[in-house]
């Protein structure tokens, strides 16, 4: 099974310092056709999220060297365009509200009592990912194409 | 641009075709290369401006003298062309100039030329250049450069000066003419011209003797000589007779490098004005004397008038110095006649500050204002003073007013009295307006029930808002101001006043603002001689304030009673001998004995332990009082209240001790509140730890939930071609287990912390009936109940937090659920009041029974098995939250409804 349309695998990458979860979240997503990669800290998450590209990330609100949300922030700017869903614990509105305003794409309740309720929610989110790609190849195809018109009636204009 | 590129190229060429250059290798190239080193550096250095240009006219050498005189570097001249310093104007003329001149022989003419200088300046150079050649060919020009911009511009400057005087010799209208050292005209103006009727072109070049042969001898020959003798400037006066009229000439003659100039003008007219002038003021003078002979009589007769004046008579001229001051005068200021000799000025006598205001009054008097009486401070000769009030009047002479004439009259005296009377009046202003209390007199009704107000003094105003006048114009004025209720009792003590002779009586009177004041009035009667009333003289004070204070003592003292009576707190007051004095209502409540009755009792007969009741309040007595002092009352029916007692002694005016108040505090109420308060700290601690510890289970409730996820999956996949043993049939359903285990930890973490987690509504509109619509959808109803849904009227949306109220609803429907295992029916019911929405599940399941309807909203009391008991307090909460209720109704056996309560959106 593929996790998007495209040809190539989507790359997933999981921040979780609990290491079953970790494991599991990894195999889950897998099993899904997902390229799958983990961080336990936000060190590493950053490291790995600045060396490789990712379509998305899966960033635990409480990770052992910083808060998630501080994570968020900081991908916000290094990686603009990597989907970002936070994992909160039994949430607070206020505590999914900030995690919003701070750039994250969407959160997901932990524990995740259903799995295919989860894997939906990742795959929406690629294809939205996908289509706002597709969208902003075919805007810039129209925009060449309207430009090249346009100087195409300047020549023959003179 | 492709030229200036051009250029820059040639530009560059040249720069580097003066770098290489081969060592020389011979003497004679040596002894060369000395000889032009030589006269490289006299070249170099000499401040003669230089330059060599090649055959094309750029510049191959400059020395530093040029390059400095148009403010350019050496090397910015090197490779332009000469031309481009040119003043525009110029290039054609020099290059042609400069052309023709070389082309027929080596040197050129000298060419005067133009430069524009880098800073823009002008300077005007002149040269001549020399053609250099090798081997017969031109290989360039040299040119050696004088400045001449300043030659330029004082020839100039000369050349305009001696038009400019040309002009103004001509323009005169006085002879003036120039001659030689031999008496020769070399110059001759337009009025020479004019008066002689000799032409200049005539008389140019001629001498003196040939234009004049009579001349010689005369005064003007003696002069010219002398001028051109000594160098020295003269003058002279001329006769002459020219058409049988005689002309007074003044001839001055001027010694000039060359000769003389001499300069002639008519002075007959003014000469003949001299003397006219000369005749008329002899004349003149002879007439005033015998005018000032008579003058001087009569001053001396209004001089001796003046000096019998006691006032002090002055005249000063415009600039105030003194022209004649009498006797009284002298006298006065103890000036000397010596001093008026000398001179005297009216600013001399006057103090220094008045000075300004003097001079402004004595111009206004000059200009012929009228101005009254002015006082001002006299100085007198011992430094002394005196004040004067002056009258003045202008001095007109011939039509022109020349000075003031005045009197002066010391008012010492008179300022001394004014001075008195001011102040004593200002003293009695004083004290009648800084008095508070309102000065009045009256007349006597002849009946003597009444006065008329007479004098009223002016601080009534402040004190009533009314003026004076208004009381005594108008009789009853005073009458219908006072506050009706207190007319008749004021009119009363009037008669009083008039037999005794004295009486005061408070009234109200009506402030103009609107408000009654609180007056006192004491009135005095005097009488006549007869005994007879004369007049009435009294005060009035505003004692409103003082009533005011009374009104509040009165107050107060009937409120402290107030709060004694309707203390909550049973308060009574102790004899030394333990018998009741004093008791509020409180205290009949609490013993259920009346006042009468408990007064004059035992105070300890009212306690479960008399004995402690009375060492309580025998400690108060001795140390003065006792704080929360517990004891127990015992009503007549036997009910027992606790109480702490707060007692202190109280005194007399004398401090000697009356007796002990003492205040019980009923502290049941106290007491079941800290049992609840006890409740609700273990409960938040309850809700503390429950909070941590589900937070904490997250992640391994994570952990079940996705193991078994995989576990599941790796079940369903197909068997591996190795054909490995079928799975064990059970074990899907193992799993199942384990996993819903899982989700009813989910929810009693998630419930917990609902319960222990403070909430915040966020309440939008909501559809309610799509809302319950919507949950019911999203929960697993077994086959064995039935669910209906019934809305009996039309809603409209309710302001509420559709998820709080979603984990309600769900949680009704699952304890309706539950409440009925072997299957039934769940009706939801949506309806409205006026002001509520309410929405009722009801069941028909198993019912609560009544022993435990009280406490089903508490927190972990829970019938069922596997409840955590907070279900309900959790739906009770957020329903709360919500401004709304829930209420419940049950029979056992036949099932419960659960309602809750929204209130609605105020259209």
């Amino acid at each position: 099974m593929m996790g998007g349309e495209s040809l190539e695998k989507k790359r997933i990458l999981v921040i979780e310092d609990d290491e079953v979860v970790r494991k599991n979240f990894k195999a889950i997503l897998e099993l899904e056709g997902y390229n799958v990669d983990t961080a336990v800290t936000g060190k590493e998450a950053l490291e790995k999220s600045n060396a490789n590209f990712y379509n998305l990330a899966l960033i635990d609100i409480r990770l052992p060297d910083m808060e998630g949300t501080q994570l968020l922030t900081t991908m916000r700017d290094t990686v603009p365009k990597m989907v970002k869903i936070i994992v909160t614990g039994y949430p607070s509105l206020e505590n999914a509200k900030d995690a919003v305003n701070m750039g994250a794409d969407g959160y997901i309740v932990k524990p995740i009592m259903d799995t295919n309720e989860f894997l939906q929610k990742i795959k929406e989110h690629l294809k939205k990912q996908e289509e706002a790609q597709h969208y902003n190849e075919h805007k810039m195809a129209e925009y060449i194409e309207t430009r090249a018109k346009q100087e195409e009636t300047k020549e023959t204009g003179t | 641009l492709k030229k200036r590129r051009k250029a820059e190229r040639r530009r560059a060429k040249k720069r580097e075709g003066v770098q290489p250059r081969s060592a020389a290798t011979t003497p004679r190239d040596k002894a060369l290369r000395e000889s032009e080193a030589k006269f490289r550096s006299l070249v170099e250095n000499t401040a003669v401006p230089i330059g060599i240009t090649d055959s094309k006219g750029e510049f191959a050498y400059v020395n530093k003298a040029l390059a400095d005189s148009v403010g350019y570097t050496v090397q910015e001249l090197v490779g332009r062309p000469f031309m481009d310093f040119l003043h525009p104007e110029d290039r054609e003329r020099v290059l042609s100039t400069f052309m023709r001149g070389v082309s027929t022989s080596k040197e050129a003419p000298e060419i005067e030329f133009r430069v524009t200088c880098r800073d823009g300046q002008t300077l005007t150079l002149t040269s001549k250049p020399t053609r250099l050649e090798v081997d017969g060919k031109t290989v360039g020009f040299q040119a050696i450069i004088t400045d001449i911009t300043e030659r330029k511009r004082m020839k100039e400057s000369l050349r305009n000066g001696e038009e400019e005087y040309r002009e103004l010799a001509e323009s005169i209208s006085d002879v003036f003419f120039a001659m030689d050292k031999n008496l020769r005209y070399t110059y001759w103006n337009k009025a020479s011209e004019n008066l002689t009727g000799i032409s200049a072109k005539d008389a140019i070049g001629r001498s003196l003797y040939e234009l004049f042969p009579d001349v010689k001898g005369t005064r003007a020959e003696e002069v010219y000589l002398e001028v051109i003798r000594t160098g020295q400037s003269k003058s002279f006066v001329n006769e002459y007779e020219l058409d049988s009229k005689q002309f007074l000439f003044e001839i001055s003659a001027y010694p000039t490098k060359r000769g003389i100039s001499v300069f002639t003008r008519d002075i007959t007219e003014r000469k003949r004005m001299q003397d006219e002038l000369q005749r008329y003021s002899t004349l003149l003078e002879k007439l005033v004397f015998e005018r000032t002979k008579k003058l001087a009589e009569s001053e001396r007769r209004f001089r001796e008038l003046a000096d019998l004046l006691p006032q002090i008579v002055f005249e000063i001229d415009e600039n105030g110095n003194v022209q004649y001051v009498n006797r009284a005068g002298f006298a006065a200021t103890g000036l000397s006649e010596e001093d008026y000799r000398r001179g005297l000025n009216a600013s001399d006598m006057l103090a220094s500050a008045e000075h300004d205001r003097a001079v402004r009054g004595m111009r206004r008097i000059m200009g012929g204002e009228m101005i009254g009486e002015r006082e001002f401070t006299v100085l007198r000769r011992d430094g002394t003073s005196f004040p004067a009030a002056v009258y003045t009047a202008p001095i007109v002479r011939e039509g022109k007013t020349v000075g003031l004439r005045g009197i002066a009259v010391d008012i010492t005296q008179r300022k001394r009295m004014e001075e008195e009377i001011r102040a004593s009046k200002e003293r009695l202003d004083y004290v009648i307006t800084s008095n508070p209390a309102v000065i009045l007199t009256g007349k006597p009704h002849s009946d003597l029930k009444d006065f008329d107000t007479a004098y009223i003094s002016g601080n009534v105003a402040s004190i009533l808002g009314y003026e004076p006048k208004e009381f005594t114009d108008d009789p009853k004025f005073w009458e219908r101001h006072i506050h009706p209720e207190d007319v008749p009792r004021v009119l009363s003590e009037l008669p009083r006043l008039f037999r005794d002779g004295h009486a005061a009586y408070e009234y109200r009177f009506l402030h103009r603002d609107g408000t009654y004041r609180w007056i006192l009035e004491d009135t005095k009667v005097t009488r006549d001689p007869a005994g007879n009333p004369a007049e009435v003289i009294g005060y009035l004070t505003d004692i409103t304030e003082r009533k005011r204070t009374e009104e509040k003592v009165r107050a107060a003292s009937l409120y402290a009673r107030n709060l004694i009576e309707v203390s909550l707190d049973p308060l009574v007051t102790i004899r030394p001998d333990g018998k009741i004095t004093d008791v509020n209502k409180a205290t009949e409540l609490v013993t259920e004995v009346s006042r009468d009755q408990l007064i004059g009792s035992d105070f300890s007969d009212y306690f479960t332990d008399p004995e402690k009741a009375r060492r309580g309040y025998e400690e108060a007595f001795v140390k003065g009082f006792v704080k929360h002092y517990a004891l127990a009352i015992r009503d007549k029916s036997g009910k027992v209240t606790d109480v702490l007692y707060n007692a202190t002694v109280y005194r007399d005016e004398t401090g000697e001790v009356q007796g002990v108040f003492a205040a019980a505090r009923d502290i049941s109420e106290r007491k079941r509140m800290e049992a609840h308060l006890a409740d609700a700290r273990r409960l938040a601690v309850i809700g503390e730890t429950t909070a941590m510890v589900g937070h904490d289970l997250r992640n391994p409730l994570q952990a079940i939930v996705s193991t078994i996820y995989l576990a599941k999956r790796k079940l369903e996949s197909p068997p591996e071609p190795s054909g490995k043993p079928a799975v064990e049939p059970g074990l899907v359903d193992m799993l199942e287990t384990i996993e819903n285990e899982a989700y009813y930890m989910n929810k009693i973490v998630s419930d917990l912390q609902d319960y222990a987690t403070p909430l915040k509504a966020e309440p939008k509109p909501v559809q309610m009936e799509s809302l319950v619509k919507d949950t019911l959808l999203k929960i697993r109803i077994p086959q064995n109940v039935k669910v209906s849904f019934k809305v009996s009227e039309a809603l409209q949306t309710v302001m509420i937090d559709p998820a709080i109220l979603r984990r309600v609803f769900s949680n009704l429907i699952m304890n309706a659920i539950q409440a009925m295992p072997d299957g039934g029916e769940l009706t939801i019911d949506l309806s409205r009041t006026e002001e509520d929405l309410l929405v009722s599940f009801r069941d028909t399941g198993v019912g609560i029974p009544e022993e435990n309807m009280g406490k089903l909203f508490n927190p972990f009391f829970t019938t069922k098995a596997k409840g955590q008991g907070l279900g309900l307090p959790v739906c009770k909460r957020l329903v709360e939250a919500q401004n709304g209720c829930m209420t419940v109704e049950s029979k056992p056996g036949e099932g419960s409804t659960f309602t809750v309560k929204l209130p609605l959106v105020k259209p």
